[in-house]
């Protein structure tokens, strides 16, 4: 199974968590969350997310999610990318980690694009959305 | 051979985050290909988000396609679980 490692500005990866534990009615395994404060210095945080990536990788891998391309978070993650064990992707959101955490059997290349997909694929206009049965206006 | 079978959805929420689990997990349990569809589109029941993606709301009909060596114990336990109401209240 692939580790997951949410990586975000304050709490936004255990808020998600949480709400991912709501959903399932069940506590996921292998998944670990690290929140970064700009308060703390940040070197710091390398050695922490490295020694997590190294708890939750169990031969396949782990892929690791933070919120914001160009931010602190994905910034500290870019110096411990190590390919096909320690990959990367930014923009999460609820449905990018409920497929993540829906889809653990697949390989993590194979897990990255499908979580892609997904977290764009879920954003919607939804005033313009054709599903949009509401008739009050 | 393919069960083909048209449920309607009768918890208050229709098929909102949890029951999606709920489905996509049952079906994930059983080796023949699941579909449901609703209106024109055809999505694998055993992916949470592509249930979702469906918004299906309270008393709305789908349609289960089952194929394959467990499709009847699919069937029935898929049914089983939506006249359940996910274990939801009525």
């Amino acid at each position: 199974m692939v580790g997951i490692l949410l990586v975000t500005h304050g709490d936004i990866g255990l808020a998600l968590y949480n709400s991912a534990i709501h959903i399932l009615g069940k506590e996921p395994n292998n998944i670990d969350y690290i929140s970064i404060n700009s308060n703390i210095d940040i070197n710091s945080y390398e050695k922490t997310i490295q020694e997590k990536l190294n708890s939750l990788d169990t031969g396949k891998g782990v892929l690791v999610m933070s919120d914001i391309y160009g931010a602190t978070p994905t910034n500290i993650l870019k110096k411990l990318i190590y390919p096909k064990k320690y990959e990367v992707i930014t923009g999460i959101n609820l449905p990018m980690l409920m497929q993540a955490l829906t889809s653990r059997a697949l390989a993590l290349d194979d897990l990255i694009k499908i979580c892609l997909k997904y977290g764009k694929e879920n954003i919607f206009d939804v005033n313009n959305d054709d599903k949009n049965t509401n008739t009050n206006n | 051979m393919m069960i083909k079978t048209q449920i309607q959805i009768i918890n208050k929420l229709g098929l909102h985050a949890r029951p999606s689990s709920k489905l996509a997990e049952l079906c994930g349990q059983y080796s023949s290909n699941i579909w449901i569809l609703k209106d024109d589109n055809k999505i694998s029941a055993k992916n949470m988000m592509d249930i979702l993606m469906l918004a299906v709301p309270h008393k709305s009909k789908i349609t289960i396609l089952a194929e394959g060596n467990d499709e009847k114990e699919a069937t029935n336990q898929i049914k089983k679980l939506i006249k359940s109401r996910f274990g939801e209240e009525e």
